[in-house]
């Protein structure tokens, strides 16, 4: 079909009449500003076509001019199969108008004109007018053009009538196209993405509630038959336990226990009584033997000690022999030191004396100093005075008193110390010959005494001479000049004391003391004037002070009486005395030690002498100890009984300890058996009889609660519901396989049925797509587009990539929906069918780029089809080189 | 003296292969079949009902059913009701026996749980011992019928034996177990010994018969069926007496309903008319019927659809119950059988290639299931050809 020109009358806002002709057989172009009536004209060819003249409805009504109303007309001229056809239609409702004239000179009018436009164009008419179908499709309204390819039923079917008439019959008509639908509906029904559904997933459920249900009937069908088993078993036991034991025979058998028992108590007390008198009997024959055990050690203990005894006296005497050697060579030494130590006693002596000068001299001092302060206050010392002279006249103090007592005490140490090692002489003569004989000139006290001597002493005797006896005493020289220096330090020490005795001085100390109250007395007083001095213990005080004064001066007096002065002598002279005697001193005592060291070698060997003497005796004394103490318990012991008669008391009593023991193995024997087997018996027995009782119990009551159990369970009939269970279960079991058989069947034969449709659609497909391809190679290089089975884009593939239409652009939507018309106008073509595109305001939304490529598409289109382009862009249409057409009012 | 003798009624039985509608009936027979068999006792003048074990088809059964049991049995009141443990019942410590004992039995129903001569009836001066052997356990390796050989009774008594379970050498029907030796009962000096355990009713010798179930339960044909007809569905009326002569014994039908067993093989289409027709002689209700229908062959589409409205939607309604397997049917699609489905089209191409998968013989199950949905594409099809 190819239209050739269009006039409108009256038609919407056209007044008058106005025409577009000269439309030529390819790509037309009608530019026109907004407002012009492009879109009107589309519509007035539509009017002509579709709308019956006569028709009432509302939008044929619209087509009259808006203002004046009068009636539109339109006049479409187009060549179809080599022929040319006018339709002139007046809209005019029942008075409407259709005459449709051909070529030919055939001429039809109103119905017979539409009915055979109808066939010429290939739409189906209806009451009011035609369908436009795929003409709806290939003329594009306005704003439509950028969808996708909205084919209505009719357009399908015109298409696929197109298709299947160039590929064949692919599609199994409608009621193939019913099948799959109703396949799926029913697996649907039954199976889903996430399993089973509906019937099938009910009996999946309640199968799961039946197994559960069987496996519950299981375990308690289980548990009721274990009740049985244990009420069979818990009976069985009971009625063994009754049977197996006799309760009378138990009692007696336990009667005749307790009946032995108290037999053996006895029996046990009498063997306990046997065993402690032989095992008395036996600690005592044991207790004999061992005293005679001990004599007899005793006695042979004593031989080898008195012969150690007799070995130690030897010794004794050759350490004896070996200490008088050693001896005279100690005495030799000692006399020298002895000379030495009576000089440097001398020495002291000298030294004392110039020491007493020089306290006489301090004294002095002292009490001419305090004789200032004591005139000074001599009224207040008056008084004190003269106690002062009698506390002063009195020399002996308790220091005094202490220093006698321990001169005493050292020369009694001293003389101790030589008779200790003096030699004693004894003299045994007649009474009438005691005169004859002298020692060391006197005579003996008695006619038989005996006297310590120390040194040489010679015994004089009448008529015969004399005889000389020298001991060797060991530090002789040392002992007298201690003796000696006690002596002269009692003298010194009665001396300073001023008194004859201890006695003397104790009493003359009793009285200073008393004397010493007195004062003290009146020094409280005197403590006010003089303050005292710590240091020389002197109280505060006049009195103090003065008694302080006379007690120097007596002491004064004293000490130059006893150093025999007349006058103070000078201080120089006495440092003179003083230092000339520590000289003195001081080389005598270099002496001694030269002395004491030649001494040391011989009396060193006097020492281990007299060690080894020592260490003999000790020994000797500790053995004869031993012997004498072992003599006396030997003896002691005898006095109790003689060796024999012990040993005779001991066989005694041995014999005594068999006689018992025998009686004791004779009573075990008789014993028998033994109370703690006897009791563990009867304990035993009363277990046995509290055991049974139990069990009794124990098993009646377990055969009570089985048997309530049975009963309470039994009337449920667990077994026969378990029928029910299993038999449920089973017959779901073969539903559901009957299910699952169900939708393998539906899904196979969806699988098949969907396959074999897609293979169908994708051949009936293709015409469409090979007349597409050429031109999307022109405006997308290297891109496919996907159909689906309705003949709309569904996708465009560019680089192996798919993307969904509705994901596109609007452009390339645009581009492409036309591109697809074009495809569609081409096929219709190719089938003999009329075809004619009209775009109106279409690519809309193309950039420059592609616009271009859609003119090169439209125009190589153009060759085959008809192409009306409505555009109000006219600058832009200019470069697509169409065929320009206008509208113009008819003359 | 007359009894009836019976055993193996199993009441409790459950029928898990049909829906539960038909097992319960199926169920309800085998409580009815007691009823049954008191009449048949006294319609026979029969004095007793033997029942040689097996009476309840489990140990712990409810107390509907085991009430509705001896309730029935009661309500026979110049008949004694025998009742002995079987494998399915038998006896153990505090089960089902125990149970009953328990119960308030009526006077006229005796339960026999212990081996040893019991007497049962005077017959005209002659004493009546029943001797029955118990099942202590489901399958016992002694032959409990052994101690009938050494069981007194007094001079003159007329011995019936009373046993539940396998003649030994006689047959081998199921799992045979309990055995007990064939010529038990003229050792024993039994006049008759009433066997329980076969659901076949069989006369092993003049004075040992197995009375079969009184009501049928299994599709069970006797060997060398010569019809459709499966075991059970009888009892036996027995009349004994002192001469020792030997019993008479007379099968009486019990059973509710007939079980059929058919199996047929459909090559051609015409066949089902023949099918149907031979399934509608069976009985002249065919609600008594259970049916189990095994069909085989090869069937076109259009015979298939014909099988399933004739005898699966039509005949095959009327029974009381019908099991159905066509596992063996094979569909063999004619090309007028295509042509129906559409000439040409996509519709066409997927029937021809589940034709193809289904004819594969290499994948069984893919080709079954392809069979399957060329059936139903068949139906499918034909379906929409109406709507539209």
């Amino acid at each position: 079909m190819k239209i050739r020109s269009v006039e409108l009358t009256n038609f919407r806002k056209f007044v008058g009449t106005f025409r577009v002709d000269c439309i030529g057989d390819n790509v037309n172009v009608l530019v026109g500003r907004n407002e012009l009536g492009k879109s009107t004209l589309l519509e007035a060819i539509n009017a002509a076509i579709f709308e019956k003249a006569k028709s009432t409805a509302a939008h044929v009504k619209a087509f009259r001019h808006l203002a004046n109303q009068t009636v539109p007309e339109v006049k479409l001229a187009f060549d179809v199969d080599g022929k040319s056809w006018l339709i002139h239609k007046r809209f005019a409702g029942q008075a409407g108008k259709a005459m449709l004239s051909c070529s030919d000179q055939r001429l039809f009018e109103d119905e017979a004109a539409e009915a055979e436009l109808q066939r010429l164009l290939g739409f189906s008419g209806g009451r009011s007018g035609g369908e436009p179908g795929i003409w709806g499709t290939l003329w594009v309204q306005q704003g439509q053009s950028f969808g996708d390819v909205e084919l209505n039923e009719q357009a399908q079917r015109t298409m696929q009538g197109c298709l299947e008439a160039q590929v064949g019959l692919v599609t199994g008509g409608t009621r193939g196209q019913k099948i799959p639908k109703a396949v799926r509906d029913a697996l649907d029904a039954l199976r889903g993405a996430r399993g089973p559904r509906g019937r099938f997933k009910d009996a999946v459920d309640k199968l799961s509630d039946a197994k559960q249900q069987v496996i519950d009937l299981e375990a308690k069908r289980q548990a009721v038959f274990q009740f049985m088993e244990d009420l069979g078993r818990n009976k069985h036991d009971l009625k063994q336990e009754l049977d197996g034991w006799d309760e009378n025979a138990h009692r007696l058998e336990l009667e005749g226990e307790r009946t032995k028992r108290t037999v053996a108590v006895t029996r046990a007390a009498e063997v306990g009584s046997a065993r402690s008198a032989a095992k008395l009997a036996l600690e005592r024959a044991t207790q004999a033997r061992k005293l005679v055990d001990d004599r007899v050690k005793a006695v042979e203990e004593l031989r080898p000690l008195e012969a150690s005894l007799s070995e130690l006296g030897a010794q004794n005497d050759a350490a004896l022999a070996a200490q008088a050697d050693a001896q005279v060579a100690v005495s030799k030494g000692e006399a020298k030191l002895a000379d030495l130590r009576i000089k440097t006693t001398q020495n002291a002596e000298r030294t004392r004396k110039l020491e007493r000068v020089r306290n006489v001299v301090t004294l002095s001092a002292e009490a001419t100093q305090h004789q200032h302060v004591i005139d000074t206050s001599a009224a207040l010392e008056l008084e004190r005075q003269h106690l002062g002279e009698m506390i002063g006249a009195i020399a002996a103090t308790d220091e005094g008193v202490t220093r006698i007592e321990e001169a005493v005490t050292e020369c009694a140490a001293a003389d101790a110390a030589m008779s200790a090692v003096a030699t004693t002489v004894s003299f045994a003569v007649h009474d009438d010959a005691r005169d004859s004989i002298l020692v060391d000139g006197n005579a003996i006290a008695a006619s038989a005494s005996s006297m310590p001597i120390m040194g040489k002493t010679t015994v004089a005797i009448a008529r015969v001479g004399t005889i000389t006896i020298e001991p060797q005493i060991k530090n002789r020289g040392a002992l007298l000049a201690r003796r000696e220096a006690a002596v002269q330090e009692m003298k010194d020490a009665l001396q300073a004391a001023g008194v004859e005795s201890l006695a003397a001085a104790r009493a003359a100390t009793a009285q200073r003391k008393e004397h010493v109250r007195r004062l003290s007395d009146i020094g409280k007083e005197l403590a006010r004037l003089v303050p005292g001095d710590k240091s020389k213990k002197l109280a505060p005080g006049l009195d103090a002070l003065r008694s302080h004064l006379s007690e120097l001066r007596g002491r004064l007096k004293v000490d130059m009486k006893a150093c025999e002065l007349t006058e103070i002598p000078a201080e120089s002279a006495l440092a003179r005395d003083i230092q000339e005697n520590l000289d003195d001193g001081a080389r005598l005592e270099a002496e001694i030690k030269t002395a004491d060291a030649e001494m040391a070698g011989p009396a060193d060997v006097l020492l281990q002498a007299e060690k080894k003497l020592r260490q003999v005796r000790e020994r000797m004394a500790g053995l004869n100890g031993t012997i004498e103490s072992k003599k006396a318990d030997l003896a002691a012991s005898r006095t109790s009984g003689s060796d024999e008669q012990l040993a005779s008391a001991a066989e005694a009593l041995e014999r005594e300890a068999v006689v018992a023991d025998t009686l004791l193995i004779e009573k075990e024997r008789e014993e028998g058996e033994s109370l703690e087997a006897i009791d563990a018996r009867i304990k035993r027995l009363e277990r046995a009889a509290s055991n049974h009782h139990q069990s009794i119990a124990s098993l009646s009551n377990e055969v009570t609660r089985l048997t309530a159990l049975i009963e309470a369970n039994e009337g449920a009939g667990v077994e026969e519901m378990l029928l029910g269970a299993e038999a449920e279960r089973d017959r779901l079991t073969n539903t559901i396989a009957e299910f699952h058989e169900e939708a393998d069947v539906l899904q196979l034969l969806l699988d098949t049925l969907e396959t074999a449709e897609g293979e169908a659609k994708t051949r009936y497909l293709a015409p469409v797509v090979s007349r597409v391809e050429p031109y999307l190679k022109m405006l997308l290089p290297g891109s496919n587009i996907v159909l689906d089975e309705n003949l709309q884009i569904a996708a465009l593939q560019r680089s192996g990539q798919r993307e969904d239409f509705e994901v596109l652009s609007g452009g390339t939507k645009e581009q492409l929906a036309v591109l697809t018309r074009l495809a569609f106008a081409e096929l219709l073509l190719g089938q003999g069918r009329p075809a004619t595109v009209i775009l109106d305001d279409a690519l809309a939304f193309s950039d420059d780029e592609r616009i271009e490529s859609m003119f090169d598409v439209l125009m190589r289109a153009g060759e085959n089809v008809q192409i009306i382009v409505l555009t109000c862009r006219k600058r832009l249409f200019t470069r697509l080189g169409a065929s320009p057409l206008e509208i113009r009012a008819a003359s | 003296m007359k009894f009836i003798h019976s055993s193996d009624l199993q009441i409790g039985k459950a029928f898990g292969y049909f829906v539960p509608e038909v097992a319960n009936i199926l169920q309800d027979a085998r409580q009815a079949v007691v009823r049954t068999l008191g009449e048949a006792a006294v319609e026979a003048g029969a004095t007793a009902v033997l029942i040689a074990g097996d009476i309840f088809e489990k140990q712990q059964m409810s107390q509907q059913t085991l009430g509705r049991a001896i309730e029935n049995m009661r309500s026979f009141s110049t008949v004694q009701w025998h009742l002995m443990p079987g494998n399915h019942d038998h006896v153990r410590e505090s089960g089902l026996w125990d149970r009953l004992a328990r119960s308030q039995l009526p006077a006229n129903v005796s339960l026999h749980v212990r081996p040893g001569a019991v007497q049962i009836a005077d017959d005209d001066g002659a004493p009546v011992f029943l001797l029955p052997a118990p099942l202590r356990f489901t399958s016992s390796v002694d032959d409990l019928t052994a101690y009938m050989n050494d069981d007194p009774t007094p001079e003159g008594a007329i011995r019936i034996g009373m046993a539940h379970g396998s003649i030994q050498g006689f047959g081998s029907e199921g799992d045979a177990s309990n055995y007990v030796a064939p010529t038990r009962a003229d050792e024993a000096g039994l006049v008759y010994l009433a066997m329980g355990d076969w659901h076949r009713q069989i006369k092993v010798n003049d004075r040992c018969w197995y009375s079969g179930t009184p009501e049928p339960d299994q599709f069970k044909l006797p060997p060398n069926a010569v019809t459709s007809l499966c075991n059970g569905g009888s009892a036996l009326l027995v009349e004994v007496n002192r001469s020792r002569m030997v019993p008479s014994v007379t099968p009486i039908l019990t059973g509710r309903h007939q079980w059929h067993r058919i199996e047929r093989t459909l090559t051609e289409d015409s066949q089902i008319n023949s099918l149907e027709t031979q399934l509608r002689a069976l009985n002249s209700d065919l609600s008594e019927l259970v049916i189990d229908l095994r069909v085989e062959g090869v069937l076109s589409l259009s015979g298939r659809k014909a099988f399933e409205e004739q005898i699966v939607q039509g005949v095959g309604t009327a029974f009381r119950a019908m099991r159905f397997d066509d596992s063996g049917l094979a569909l063999n699609p004619t090309e007028q059988d295509l042509d129906d489905i559409d000439r040409a089209g996509f519709v066409r191409v997927a029937a021809d290639r589940l034709r193809l998968i289904a004819a594969d013989a290499s994948n069984g199950a893919r080709a079954h299931t392809a069979a399957q949905a060329l059936k139903r594409l068949y139906v499918e099809h034909l379906r929409q050809g109406a709507r539209s």
